[in-house]
């Protein structure tokens, strides 16, 4: 079962690189979080107690329900539905993201992490989720595109952070999801204002502001 | 150690007082000036101990800094370069409580007198100090003190240019510093100067790197050619006293370092000295040379500066020659010339720039050709301003002449006893420092008799009168100490072998005397151990000297008494110099310093490459001509500039990373990442 969860995780993963519509985008990573959160409940339910419960619960609502809700607004109101002239086009993303699939499983073999009895799918597939994103921010124009990307490295960071250990502090896990809800929070309003000033989100006119 | 801690804890209280009294300029001045003069004595008194044979004093302290101690060490090497410090600070000090306030404005002079005082304590922890880390915090606050010094010198763009090219060059050379230590520290174990000596028995390579980077580190400082660049230009823009300071001490504790970290690699390779014999060969010359052809007459000095490192430099080299090719007379002879001409030189160019600082401050210009006839007017500075002169120019019975002598006697015995390759060294370096000798007189005729002598070329210099007493005490003083280091010389080689003796090939082993068979297979005698035998030669040339100096003044009081004599009862008549007979002659007809030295600035055109600027007469009718000269520095010109420029545009070209898209940074974060992840997981 967690092997399954990990597994849809990658192809969620998948289908955000190969999308261009920032609708599309923000239901997938919504999608990414409900699994993730429900990896976090499944993947410690022996040994369930309740700070852990907490944390698996806040992560779903959070990375599954308020954060695409937080988003889905953002691209209605900025009248963005498609990335247009991305560097790298989603069928480009799609084929670097399989190699980067190959770097990480290769990686996986490589790098050998404490709490050996997880699945070995989760070193892969975390970092699977850090090339992913950083692939979504380098190749995509469009400022949304890049919250997504952020959204999921910070997948991938989390799902290292329950795949591997069991006694994760609870502090640290719940601090890092309040700084993710309070950074969404701040891009919502960040991408409104770079709007209003701008009249658009591409990330790469902002080198005009060079002096 | 107590009297030298005494010393540097009033040096640096008088740092913090000066700044607190900075809106008081009289009290501030006169706390300064007691400050220097209180901190001398109490400094002085420990060095002479020391000199005079007393034991190693060391100081120990802990210290909440990594990899560092807070270790003093006054040992006869340390002792020998502070004395000159302790002198010309405390004199530059009295110098200045009536001079600073001309040069610097009122409001920054709180802010100077302090950056002053803290240059003092920082020269005397430099040359105290005995841990790495220690000496280059010092040195750096040197470097700091001095050029807040430069910049304060004056308010246009000129000083903060000097300013910022004596940092960025005092940074680079720190640099190559930086690196000298930390490879010393690492092996040998730590950065205590103490474990420094093991550095001997390093392999040749890495002991000759060593040496390279000491050099090219410490050679900035010290003004070695074609390091030179920012002393022509940071000695004439700071205040005169600071120039004495700067150029009579400061760039000598680049010597200092040399010598300390040469005498820590023990035996030296031959090329060590080679290396050093050039480098002195070239900086003596061109220096001199450069400095024939400046206007400027602070800028002149500083030329002189070069040269008179460049003859440091020679000293030091063919002591290292004699070492390594195990001539220990040559080489105790030319450590001990080059070493006693730091402290000459402090002398004589200490009180040659306080002289400068003084015309400057009556006439209100560097430029020579806008000076003349200022003996009359200036007496006191005019007459010690001419000791300088003669001392720099090597002529006895002064100071200069005496190192230079020693000098010469150790390349005369290279020549005579050496094997081959020493006896090219001894030739190369007395043709070389007589070129040098020769060369520096005739600049100092120019500069003497352009400023002093003739008539005035400007109301400026006509309307000059004889400066206050504190400055004409202290160059009275300096020009005393010129004639007296001479006439001390005989008595003084003892303290002097005692510095030689710090390299370890010299270091007497326990006995003060060895026995050596007398002549003819006789019995033993005792001579003194280490360098003490080798200079003992030179007393009695020196004791010579000073019975001649004696008849010297006497024939030249003679003379004058002669002259008074014909001249009693007669008219003199005054006239300007130099009418060559002409009914209307004026002041401009004199010599001025460009025509001076035309031709031997002609002679010389290839390296010096003066640039003349002619508007000549050649029309029918009498129209304005002017003509103008300028000589630039040939190592900034087509050496620094080009260099930094092609630094500068090689860098521009990497501004392309830099190209404002998010993206693409991000993009070299992600490669960087996935490069170490897998080259970390391979």
């Amino acid at each position: 079962m967690n092997d399954l969860l990990i597994i849809l995780v990658v192809l969620s993963n998948i289908r955000l690189l190969s999308t261009s519509r920032i609708e599309s985008l923000i239901t997938w990573i919504g999608v990414q979080g409900v699994l993730l959160g429900l990896f976090a409940l499944h993947a410690r339910w022996v040994h369930l107690t309740a700070d852990v419960f907490v944390v698996g619960l806040v992560a779903l609502v959070l990375k599954g329900f308020v954060f695409p809700w937080l988003l889905r607004p953002v691209a209605n109101v900025v009248h963005v539905s498609q990335e247009v002239d991305p560097y790298v086009g989603p069928m480009g993303s799609t084929l670097l993201g399989m190699v980067a699939l190959v770097v990480s499983l290769w990686l996986g073999t490589r790098l050998h992490i404490p709490g050996g009895d997880m699945s070995r799918l989760v070193v892969p597939a975390t970092l699977f989720s850090v090339f992913c994103g950083q692939l979504l921010i380098v190749s995509r124009k469009k400022a949304l595109s890049q919250v997504v990307g952020f959204l999921a490295m910070e997948n991938g960071a989390f799902l290292l952070g329950v795949g591997t250990l069991y006694y994760a502090p609870f502090l640290v896990e719940i601090g890092v999801l309040l700084d993710m809800f309070v950074a969404v929070l701040i891009w919502t309003v960040l991408i409104r204002y770079l709007d209003r000033a701008f009249h658009h989100i591409d990330t790469d006119q902002l080198q005009h502001l060079k002096g | 150690m107590t009297w030298l801690l005494a010393a540097l804890g009033l040096t640096l209280a008088g740092a913090v007082l000066a700044f607190a009294l900075g809106s008081r300029p009289v009290a501030c001045a006169w706390m300064s000036t007691g400050v220097g003069l209180v901190a001398a004595l109490l400094g002085l008194w420990p060095c002479a101990g020391v000199l005079a044979g007393g034991a190693v004093a060391t100081f120990h302290a802990p210290w909440a800094m990594p990899l560092g101690e807070l270790a003093l060490r006054l040992d006869a090497l340390s002792a020998f370069f502070l004395v000159p410090v302790f002198l010309l600070g405390a004199l530059t000090a009295l110098y200045g409580s009536t001079y600073l306030a001309h040069a610097v404005a009122p409001k920054n002079l709180g802010l100077a007198w302090s950056a002053f005082h803290l240059l003092m304590a920082s020269m005397v922890v430099v040359v105290l100090a005995a841990d790495g880390l220690l000496f280059l915090v010092a040195w750096e606050l040197t470097v700091l003190a001095s050029a807040a010094l430069v910049i304060l010198g004056g308010d246009d763009e000129a000083n903060r240019h000097a300013g910022w090219l004596y940092l960025s060059a005092s940074h680079l050379g720190t640099g190559f510093l930086l690196v000298l230590f930390l490879l010393l520290g690492r092996e040998t174990g730590s950065l205590a100067f103490g474990g420094f000596g093991a550095a001997a028995g390093l392999p040749d390579g890495l002991k000759g790197a060593l040496f390279l980077l000491a050099v090219v580190g410490f050679g900035t400082k010290a003004g070695f050619l074609p390091l030179h660049v920012w002393l022509p230009e940071a000695h004439p823009a700071a205040p005169s006293q600071v120039s004495a300071l700067m150029s009579g001490v400061m760039i000598k504790t680049g010597i200092y370092g040399l010598v300390r970290v040469v005498f820590f690699l023990g035996h030296p390779a031959a090329w060590w000295g080679w290396t050093l014999l050039g480098i002195g060969l070239v900086s003596g010359i061109l220096g001199v040379l450069f400095a024939l052809a400046q206007h400027d007459l602070k800028r002149l000095l500083a030329y002189h500066s070069v040269e008179n490192i460049g003859i440091i430099a020679l000293g030091l080299g063919l002591g290292l020659l004699g070492l390594g090719a195990g001539q220990p007379a040559v080489a105790a002879l030319g450590l001990a010339g080059g070493l006693l001409h730091v402290l000459n030189h402090a002398v004589f160019k200490g009180l040659l720039f306080l002289g400068a600082g003084a015309v400057l401050a009556e006439t209100g210009t560097r430029d020579l050709d806008r000076q003349g006839g200022l003996l009359k007017r200036m007496p006191w500075t005019g007459g010690t301003f001419l000791v300088g002169c003669l001392s720099i120019s090597g002529l006895p019975p002064f100071n200069g002449f005496v190192s230079e002598f020693l000098i010469y006697f150790g390349a005369l015995l290279a020549v005579m006893a050496g094997p081959l390759p020493l006896t090219v060294a001894g030739l190369l370096l007395i043709v070389g420092l007589s070129l040098i000798g020769g060369l520096a007189a005739a600049c100092f005729a120019k500069a003497f008799s352009v400023v002093f002598l003739g008539s005035p070329r400007s109301a400026a210099a006509a309307a000059a009168g004889e400066v206050a007493l504190p400055m004409r005490l202290a160059m009275a003083a300096l020009a005393l100490l010129c004639l007296l280091i001479a006439l001390a010389a005989p008595f003084g080689l003892e303290m002097l072998a005692r510095v030689v003796d710090v390299h370890p090939a010299f270091a007497p082993a326990g006995a003060s005397t060895i026995g050596v068979p007398g002549p003819g297979m006789g019995p033993f005698v005792p001579v003194p151990a280490g360098s003490l035998r080798h200079l003992a030669r030179a007393a009695t040339p020196f004791t010579a000297i000073v019975w001649g100096s004696f008849l010297l003044a006497a024939l030249v009081g003679g003379v004058l008494a002669w002259r008074r004599h014909l001249l009693a009862g007669r008219e003199v008549g005054a006239t300007v110099t130099w009418d060559c007979g002409y009914a209307g002659p004026t002041a401009r007809m004199q010599y001025t310093g460009s025509s001076f030295a035309q031709p031997l600035v002609e002679l010389f055109h290839p390296v010096l490459q003066t640039e003349a600027h002619v508007h000549g007469i050649d029309g029918y009718f009498p129209v304005r001509a002017r003509f103008a000269s300028h000589t630039g520095d040939l190592f900034l010109r087509r050496f620094f500039q080009p260099l930094f420029h092609g630094i500068g545009a090689g860098l521009g070209r990497l501004t392309a990373f830099q190209n404002g898209v998010v993206q693409a940074y991000v993009l070299y974060i992600t490669i960087t990442l996935v490069v170490l992840l897998i080259g970390g997981l391979w």
